[in-house]
């Protein structure tokens, strides 16, 4: 039973919490303040993720953040009001694993919870000696068993989408025009512009992400193509 | 206070309007009357003036206007005329006795120069005389009287008169010195010579210290010579007498010559048959015979007594005189002393002894068509009383002047239209006073050619008289009449710009003086500083031109110093000048340098400060003033931003408050759902409890960017991105939802260059607003057409897309409003949508220089967003 740390001060948001990650079976440690989190943190040795706010009294989240980080690598989640690109950058660059924007939605937060806990247990045990295995963070594609996992999940995908998203990832942080993922899947000269593609992509976006529209790995750049985020 | 009043009032009444036709009428009696005055007046005139004589001897003569007379014979010009006749006759009897033998002309008749030229004063000459022909005298006068001048030598050999010798050389003489034996008379040597020294004919005397004396006199020269073939030297034995006959002989050639010029003036003149004058003098001559001069026939053979009678019986108006009785005899009103005081007015008084008479009368048939018979037809064909026509013209005149002066008081007034007397200016009161006045001077020479032409020029007048007869009045009457109405016009005028005041300053001199005056004030804009500048320009013009003037002056005097310093003045002015032409070009420099740093406080750059302190002049001033809207400027600037950061800051800081407890409400509104509630009630109460929250979810999201955007707190990060990709992928975006409405896209994305400069994240989130818009407002089971065109926009080329969908409701709204915040198509706001956005498509677009429009059409709804292409 893994042990989660939820620190807000808004009360009725922390049990609200508490209520959705029960359910899907963990443990909550909660605190009010960002000194309670600290405490709860230094108490219990086992708590493997803390959900953080930001604005808080006594201690905000970005500097209880800062201290949890002096003494340990628990993946941290924000969960803020604040939904600047800036605040977001701020806290991820701090070290946080994920930021949360409110309202939330709960079944992202308990995508993202699993997410990252999943990735900080089954992180660096990754062995990728396979040739026929790539992967992108949390993304794995084994090209021989054509499977495609994130942070463990099997992902069922239909070849054109596999293509795609292979060829993304081999070649992650390049960006692919339409046009170009065209000519590499079908092997044809693209006869103008079209959405199949785009509509391919959103496809495999809805399938592989927690937010499809904040992907973390298939990143649409707009009016230039998509690509995948060099993890 | 009664007296302004009654002033008031009178000013009032002179300024009560007269009816313009009244004015007209009045104006056209007035110059008629003048025209009737000079008429009469001319009429006047040619009644009372009298033409005599002929072109050699002319003489006019007056009647009187007054005169009552009936008869030619009463009137004044008949007596001036029996006057002068009687005067004639007097003198030409008397030159004709002095000219005349047996009633002819002699010119062998002896004249004897002392009796002649004392004929008055009897007085003598010591005896001594010289008795000339008539003839050689009047050939003396005709060849002219000389004198020479001789030079005299007086040898003073003791005392005694026989020590005395005279010599006087007259080289000319050397004929009579041949025949005299002697240059010099021997009778003079009798004359003392202190005669000769004291007396003033012999004049620039000197003397040697020896008693010798030396000098000049004047010597007659010896033209003619006496009837016994003498020269008057001859006649003398001194200089006294000598110098006595010569006066005597000059006097007498004069006397005798003039009266010879009247002899043939006055002879022929009142010879019978060439005059009404009837005359008969009776003299005594030298002999004591009586002699007649007359023009009469046979009168010396008639008794006096006879003559009396006849010419009684002859004569209209006659008069016989005899000194003797000192009686006159006359029907005329001339009494003795008129007859002597002619008499003595010709120094003639002598010539009538006391046996002497004379008569004379005026041939009462006039049967000689002469001055009298001229007269006397004139005077008989008077047409009007002169005294009436005299009197008439001043009374016309007088009229003529009242009238006048009572236009020139009701002239210009005219009634306005609140029923005030108002003073109005016609076109020609706009004339330039100068070029009115010309005008005024060139009818007024006009008028007076004509007025002097028929009255003062006789000839003239005979002549267009002649020509003209009876039309010759009215013609100079209306032409009379039509150049006083111009100069009438002319007056009054005047005299409407005496009232408003437009006399002066409606001449050309005004006009051109204010027309330079304005020019200044224009150039100067009347600021005191400008005044200043054109001051110290003009000192500037002047101190050049003395310093020019002086030292061309010193340099055209020539001397090498003055050369020198006329040439250094030159010099150290041209230098002067050159210092003020570089510091003019300088400060426009610096004028320059204030035009440059207000564009850049323009272009943004609001902190930039011109350094004013090494700036000239009014330039100081300038850059200061410039400096100082740079700093409003920038504080206004920084102001606003601050404003508009705080309105961002506190829309946001609200919307954080807001979202936290709209977590808490999403999250149990969650939680519900997933309790197992049978009620379908609760469930339904959920479901809109889910579906408004989520709303105000967005709200909150998009009111955070609005405010972002519009506050300016948007950074964008310009790169080329392909247009039509992007809208390939935001299609894709809403497939889905799109399908759910079953709405279908038709695009057309081909155009010459999709490649635009902007900001792909922002190009996104407009283009995902539009089809969000689309989805929530377009009516279901309808097309949505999007086009992609490159088009050139005010030189700039635009690569644009355009997104067209059929509206399910009515918009009855402008496009405009529509990108404003919170504005919605319907404006219930009952259907989803925060309202913003198209506003923040909008602002975004324009934050990429990109250009949003929105087109409504019935319900077709039709949005453009054009980005600039890319130059690659």
């Amino acid at each position: 039973m893994d042990k989660i740390l939820v620190c807000d001060d808004d009360k009725e948001i922390v049990e609200a919490i508490e209520i959705y990650l029960q359910q899907e079976g963990f443990e909550i440690v909660k605190a009010y303040d960002g000194m309670e989190a600290l405490e709860a943190l230094k108490d219990s040795e086992d708590i493997r993720m803390v959900i953080l706010d930001i604005m808080m009294p006594r201690l905000d989240g970005i500097h209880a953040a800062l201290k949890i980080r002096e003494f340990s690598t628990v993946p941290i989640i924000f969960l803020s009001a604040k939904s600047e690109d800036s605040d977001k950058v701020l806290g991820l660059n701090i070290g946080a694993d994920d930021y949360i924007t409110k309202p939330f939605s709960p079944l992202e937060l308990i995508a993202r919870v699993k997410s990252n806990i999943r990735r900080f247990t089954t992180l660096g045990s990754l062995n990728v000696t396979n040739n026929s295995l790539f992967s992108a963070g949390g993304l794995v594609i084994n090209d021989e068993t054509k499977e495609v996992t994130v942070d463990g999940d099997i992902i069922k995908l239909t070849p054109i989408e596999y293509n795609i998203l292979l060829l993304l990832v081999k070649n992650q942080g390049k960006v692919f025009s339409i046009e170009q993922i065209y000519e590499n899947i079908w092997n044809e000269e693209a006869i103008g512009a079209d959405n199949t593609v785009a509509v391919h992509i959103r496809h495999i976006r809805e399938k592989i992400e927690i937010n499809p529209k904040e992907p973390r790995y298939l990143k649409v750049v707009w009016g230039v193509g998509y690509k995948i985020e060099k993890q | 206070m009664g007296k302004k009043d009654n002033t008031k009032k009178a000013v009032l009444h002179r300024r009560k309007p007269i009816s313009k036709f009244k004015k007209v009428v009045i104006f056209l009696i007035a110059q008629l009357l003048l025209a009737f005055s000079v008429l009469l007046m001319l009429i006047t005139k040619n009644q009372t003036m009298y033409q005599a004589g002929d072109s050699y001897y002319g003489f006019t003569v007056y009647e009187d206007i007054f005169s009552s007379d009936e008869v030619f014979e009463d009137s004044n010009v008949f007596e001036t005329l029996f006057n002068k006749s009687m005067d004639d006759v007097i003198y030409l009897s008397v030159i004709k006795h002095q000219f005349e033998e047996k009633g002819l002309f002699s010119g062998k008749k002896q004249v004897d120069i002392t009796n002649y030229a004392h004929r008055k004063d009897m007085a003598g000459n010591n005896g001594i005389t010289a008795v000339f022909y008539l003839e050689d005298l009047l050939k003396w006068a005709n060849a002219g009287i000389d004198y020479e001048d001789a030079y005299v030598s007086l040898y003073n050999y003791g005392v005694s008169a026989e020590n005395l010798d005279m010599n006087i050389q007259l080289p000319e003489y050397a004929h009579l010195k041949d025949k005299m034996g002697n240059y010099i008379p021997d009778t003079w040597m009798l004359q003392p010579v202190n005669y000769a020294l004291e007396s003033d004919k012999i004049y620039d005397i000197t003397e040697d210290g020896m008693g010798n004396y030396y000098g000049h006199t004047s010597i007659l020269k010896n033209k003619y010579r006496t009837i016994d073939g003498k020269n008057i030297d001859q006649l003398v034995n001194n200089w006294a007498d000598y110098y006595n006959l010569v006066e005597d002989i000059d006097k007498t050639i004069n006397n005798v010559y003039t009266n010879y010029i009247q002899y043939q003036w006055l002879g022929p003149l009142y010879f019978e048959g060439n005059t009404n004058v009837l005359y008969c003098v009776r003299m005594t001559d030298a002999n004591g015979q009586k002699v007649y001069h007359t023009n009469i026939e046979d009168a010396d053979k008639l008794k006096e007594r006879d003559l009396d009678k006849y010419f009684e019986d002859n004569s209209s108006k006659y008069l016989y005189y005899s000194p003797n009785d000192l009686i006159v005899q006359t029907n005329t009103n001339i009494r003795n002393e008129d007859i002597r005081s002619i008499l003595i007015s010709h120094e003639i008084e002598y010539a009538y002894p006391d046996d002497s008479k004379i008569w004379i009368g005026i041939n009462k048939d006039y049967p000689v068509e002469d001055e009298y018979f001229a007269a006397r037809n004139k005077f008989n064909s008077k047409t009007l009383p002169t005294a009436a026509c005299a009197i008439g013209s001043i009374v016309c005149l007088a009229f003529f002047a009242g009238l006048m002066i009572y236009l020139a008081v009701k002239t210009g007034w005219v009634k306005s239209e609140d029923g005030e007397a108002v003073l109005e200016l016609n076109g020609a009161d706009d004339i330039p006073l100068e070029v009115f006045l010309g005008i005024c001077v060139l009818l007024a020479f006009l008028l007076y050619l004509i007025s002097s032409l028929f009255t003062f020029d006789y000839e003239y007048i005979n002549r267009i008289m002649n020509s003209m007869g009876q039309y010759t009045l009215p013609v100079f009457g209306i032409c009379f009449f039509v150049l006083a109405c111009m100069l009438g016009v002319v007056f009054l005028s005047l005299i409407r710009r005496c009232k408003a005041g437009t006399l002066f300053s409606n001449s050309l001199v005004a006009i051109l003086g204010n027309k330079m005056i304005k020019g200044f004030e224009d150039a100067s804009g009347k600021h005191p500083g400008s005044a200043l500048v054109i001051l110290a320009y003009i000192i500037f013009l002047l101190v050049n031109l003395v310093v020019v003037f002086i030292s061309a002056t010193l340099l055209d005097y020539g001397g090498s110093e003055e050369g020198f310093f006329g040439a250094a003045m030159l010099f150290v002015m041209a230098i002067i000048d050159i210092a003020i032409g570089l510091f003019h070009i300088k400060c426009r420099r610096e004028r320059y340098e204030i035009v440059e740093g207000i564009d850049r406080i323009r272009n943004g750059e609001t902190n930039f400060k011109l350094n004013a302190s090494v700036m000239h002049g009014s330039n100081v001033a300038l850059a200061e003033a410039a400096n100082h809207i740079g700093d409003g400027i920038h504080a206004a600037v920084e102001t606003s931003m601050k404003d508009e950061k705080m309105k961002a800051d506190l829309i946001t800081n609200v919307s954080h408050d807001i979202k936290t407890p709209l977590t808490s409400i999403i999250n149990y509104v969650d939680l519900l759902k997933r309790e197992n509630i049978q009620d379908e009630k609760v469930k339904g109460y959920i479901k809109v409890l889910d579906e408004k929250s989520q709303r105000l979810k967005h709200l909150t999201v998009d009111l955070v960017e609005a405010s972002k955007i519009s506050s300016g707190n948007v950074v964008y990060e310009m790169k080329n991105i392909n247009f039509a990709e992007l809208i390939n992928q935001a299609v894709a975006e809403f497939e889905d939802k799109f399908e759910e409405k079953g709405l279908n896209v038709v695009s057309e994305l081909e155009c010459d260059n999709p490649i635009v400069v902007a900001d792909s994240r922002h190009m996104w989130r407009i283009i995902e607003n539009l089809l969000n818009n689309v989805y929530k407002y377009a009516m279901p089971q309808t097309r949505i057409y999007i086009n992609l065109k490159t088009e050139e926009i005010a030189k700039v080329m635009y690569t644009w897309v355009s997104i067209k969908n059929i509206s399910a409701q009515a918009l009855n709204i402008n496009a405009n409003e529509l990108t404003e915040r919170f504005i919605r198509g319907d404006v219930s706001r009952s259907s989803e949508g925060s309202g913003l956005g198209l506003s923040i498509a909008k602002s975004l677009t324009e934050g990429q220089n990109g250009k949003f429009n929105i087109y409504l059409d019935g319900d077709l709804f039709k949005v453009t967003v054009a980005m600039p292409a890319s130059k690659e």
